[in-house]
């Protein structure tokens, strides 16, 4: 209990509070803006949070993760445009509660369900901390060299299988984030790997520079070119208090929905798109009149919210036991953690027990915070929806390439982020998913990491799977693709017949 | 679009022309630390921070670029392409002025000027509790029937060789070698490595349930005045690891004055030297002159050590 209370010391702290109070209110006007959303904002961030405290720049990263998507499900409900793409699933509900003239209470639903998961994940991983901690360091003993690259390779298999329909796409460009990483001098073997005698190349690209380019730059472009759609008036009339209460009324979606979120956020590769669909399916399986799914059933909304929300603690578990990040947002968060001067892995728990307190307490408090802020300016909030895609378009770009530069004063640095700007805009245009690239290249680094530290212990193939977590890991790679494999044959056998 | 580009250009062009001719620190600095977070030239370097803030009223940062297996060299390299003016300094550990520029990797011999050396390192090579051996003698021993695997932090750094001359002068050879960014308690305790190459910063929460087989140093560390130096076991000649500031060659002398004056004071200061008392490490500030004397000679004992190896 000593690390709790003195984790939550740390917050008290002015520069923190103002942290986290940004990072909250910031978060859901991002997030409120159909086209930012955290990603970008944390892309943009990222440079600057070099020059932050430590825990300063992570409560204010982890504010914008932790409200983007209450804010994301104003513009959902209200114009049927989700805000982040993570709220595309409260619009079936939402937007059809606001149709029936009753945006105050899906709105409120939204915000109480969002409170509900944001708690419930915060609270299973703080009991997690206080119950387990003392233990921890012995589980520390079971991660190797060789378990956390089988955890990564399971991680890599997952997030290319959560692309469904693009399976294969998001296998390759998982691959290209993969060469990107293995770019550079590899100075005690003397090689250069890809650097095509280009001096700046010898170091490698800079993860925080791919970043920027890849999701605030191509998105700056798409903003830029694209034509400022026409959405219909957002109206907002009657109270917001109302139908906070409602949430008790279905506690087993609430409660399940939490729970889909909180294990899906662990399991990496998976995230909020995973947990809502389980979610909503299993609300919809559940409810007396299934058929409202879809015309506004607040079963639905709730099912959406509670999960979507109760992902980003959840998301927080695996990065910080055993640095492995399981989406793009927490492997952007792994940069600011070695600045931080804090090295997420197993001896976390024992070295930096404080720092992981604060940075759940932190999220509480952001939750609670983004809940006030909400009752008493969703109506302000609603009216940002409007904001000329051009003039956003131009302010993150600007803002980008201050970013870049300001990482080492390299105009390199600025021209590279550009062509990542351009690589992620082609693929924006293509429809394809970013986030593999990313993921590849911070996965990647860590499988190749691991497997050349962990290669004195590794004789035959076997050696790799041989000790309990590793082959525990393996066994579920292989049956996760055998179980694709088998669902893929069967549907193509049914669609036949 | 085209109205966006020029507002972007302009405001690009005045920020930074400003900063140009301001005198030094105009802007944020970055002290780069190619390993990661956790060990003494971090925790020193982030102190050396702080006191810049201070000291100066400007931002400064630490950035740890760990190497991958690589060590302290692509860190290292990101540090040669920021400008020379002192925005981006280097904690180098003593491979990077004295191997760097030999494994042509883009590193010269005057790539980097030194500001000055400030931690000489308790370094050890640590085996598990259970391990049957307590000192390199005995570890030859079960070396000659047994597969012992050496963890360390780089193939060709200067713990490596000292440890691999050690053990061809005791008569054995480690059955394979791995390097590790990170190597703490639980690279023993996951059983990753037998042995390992460290400090004592990283091994600290579990010094009582580890064995300590000698220390690579002048001297005895004082937190350990029973463990042998690795010079007293095999017979090569001592050694230092230490660490220091390093800039880019044609920084101005004002500039790496400036670094030198904060950096003195800093590792002079209580905090340091509290560090310094608790852990066995010793801090100190060696200037500019003393720093490249000091690499000279340790060049020389590094050629001893290859000789030992070939």
């Amino acid at each position: 209990m000593d690390a709790f209370y003195l984790g939550l010391s740390n917050l008290m702290n002015f520069q923190v509070i103002v942290a986290i109070l940004i990072g909250a209110v910031g978060g859901v006007v991002i997030g409120a803006v159909p086209g930012i959303g955290p990603a970008i904002a944390i892309a943009i961030l990222l440079p600057a949070t070099i020059f932050l405290d430590d825990l300063v720049s992570l409560v204010l990263l982890l504010g914008i993760y932790g409200s983007a998507m209450y804010g994301g499900a104003i513009p959902a409900i209200l114009i049927n445009t989700p805000g982040t793409p993570v709220n595309a699933l409260t619009t079936y509900d939402g937007y059809s509660m606001t149709k029936n003239g009753e945006a105050p209470r899906a709105l409120s639903l939204a915000y109480s369900s969002s409170f509900f998961g944001g708690c419930f994940s915060i609270s299973v991983a703080l009991i997690c901390l206080i119950a387990f901690g003392p233990y921890l360091k012995d589980f520390g003993a079971l991660f190797g060299q060789r378990d956390i690259f089988m955890a990564a390779a399971l991680g890599s298999v997952l997030l290319i299988l959560a692309h469904r329909q693009n399976m294969a796409i998001a296998a390759m460009l998982f691959a290209v984030g993969f060469l990107i990483t293995m770019v550079g001098r590899q100075t005690t073997k003397k090689v250069d790997r890809f650097t095509f005698d280009i001096e700046y190349l010898a170091s490698g690209f800079n993860l925080i520079v791919v970043i920027v380019g890849i999701f605030a730059l191509s998105q700056a472009l798409n903003l830029m070119n694209g034509k400022d759609s026409d959405p219909p008036e957002a109206k907002l009339i009657g109270g917001l208090f109302r139908g906070l209460a409602e949430l008790k009324n279905y506690p087993a979606v609430a409660f399940i929905s939490a729970s889909f979120g909180t294990v899906m956020g662990i399991i990496p590769g998976v995230g909020e798109f995973v947990a809502q669909f389980f979610s909503y399916s299993t609300a919809r399986s559940l409810s007396k009149t299934p058929t409202q799914f879809g015309y506004g059933a607040p079963e639905g909304l709730i099912a959406c919210e509670t999960s979507n929300n109760a992902v980003p603690a959840a998301a927080m578990i695996p990065l910080l036991a055993i640095g492995v990040p399981g989406e793009a947002l927490t492997a952007m968060m792994m940069v600011v953690f070695f600045d931080a001067g804090i090295k997420p892995g197993p001896d976390i728990f024992d070295t930096a027990p404080d720092f992981l307190f604060s940075l759940f307490i932190a999220l509480l408090f952001v939750n609670i915070l983004v809940v006030i802020t909400l009752l008493f300016t969703s109506r302000f909030i609603a009216t940002i929806i409007y904001i000329p895609n051009k003039f956003l378009g131009a302010f993150v770009m600007i803002l980008a390439f201050v970013g870049v530069f300001s990482i080492r004063n390299n105009f390199m640095d600025c021209a590279f982020a550009a062509g990542f700007g351009f690589l992620g805009y082609i693929l924006r245009r293509l429809n394809w998913p970013l986030v593999p690239i990313v993921l590849g290249m911070v996965l990647g680094q860590i499988m190749i990491e691991k497997l050349t530290a962990g290669a004195g212990k590794i004789k035959y193939w076997v050696d790799l799977v041989n000790r309990p977590v590793s082959g525990f890991l393996s066994l579920t790679i292989f049956l996760v693709i055998l179980g694709t494999l088998i669902s893929y044959i069967y549907n193509n056998y049914k669609k036949r017949n | 679009m085209k109205k966006f580009i020029i507002a972007f250009l302009t405001t690009f062009t005045l920020m930074f022309s400003g900063s140009a001719n301001a005198e030094y620190p105009s802007g944020p600095v970055q002290f780069l630390v190619p390993w990661p977070p956790g060990d003494f030239e971090d925790i020193l370097t982030r102190m050396i921070a702080e006191e810049w803030k201070v000291e100066t009223g400007m931002p400064a940062s630490v950035v740890n670029r760990p190497g991958g297996g690589d060590g302290p060299f692509p860190g290292a390299l990101e540090v040669l392409d920021a400008p020379a003016d002192g925005s981006v300094i280097g904690s180098f550990v003593i491979g990077v002025p004295i191997i760097g520029p030999r494994i042509g990797i883009g590193i010269e011999q005057d790539s980097f000027e030194p500001i000055g050396v400030f931690v000489t390192y308790p370094f050890v090579l640590a085996a598990s509790g259970d391990a049957p051996y307590s000192n390199l003698k005995e570890l030859a021993a079960h070396a000659q029937n047994n597969d012992v695997i050496l963890g360390h932090f780089g193939e060709g750094l200067i713990p490596t060789k000292a440890t691999l001359a050690a053990a061809k002068k005791l008569g054995f050879e480690f059955a394979d070698s791995s390097a590790y960014d990170m190597l703490d308690c639980n690279s023993l305790a996951s059983g990753d490595a037998d042995v390992i190459n460290t400090t004592l910063a990283l091994i600290e929460p579990c010094l009582s349930d580890i064995k300590i087989l000698t220390n690579i140093g002048v001297e005895r560390i004082s937190k350990l005045p029973d463990v042998p130096t690795i010079s007293e076991q095999s017979g090569i000649n001592d050694l230092e690891l230490w660490n220091g500031l390093f800039v880019k060659k044609g920084t101005p002398q004002d500039v790496k004055d400036k670094i030198a004056a904060i950096s003195k004071k800093t590792m002079l200061g209580e905090k340091a030297q509290t560090l310094a008392k608790e852990t066995g490490a010793r801090i100190y500030w060696e200037g500019e002159s003393e720093s490249i004397a000091r690499i000279a000679s340790d060049t020389v004992k590094f050629d001893e050590l290859n000789a030992i190896l070939q």
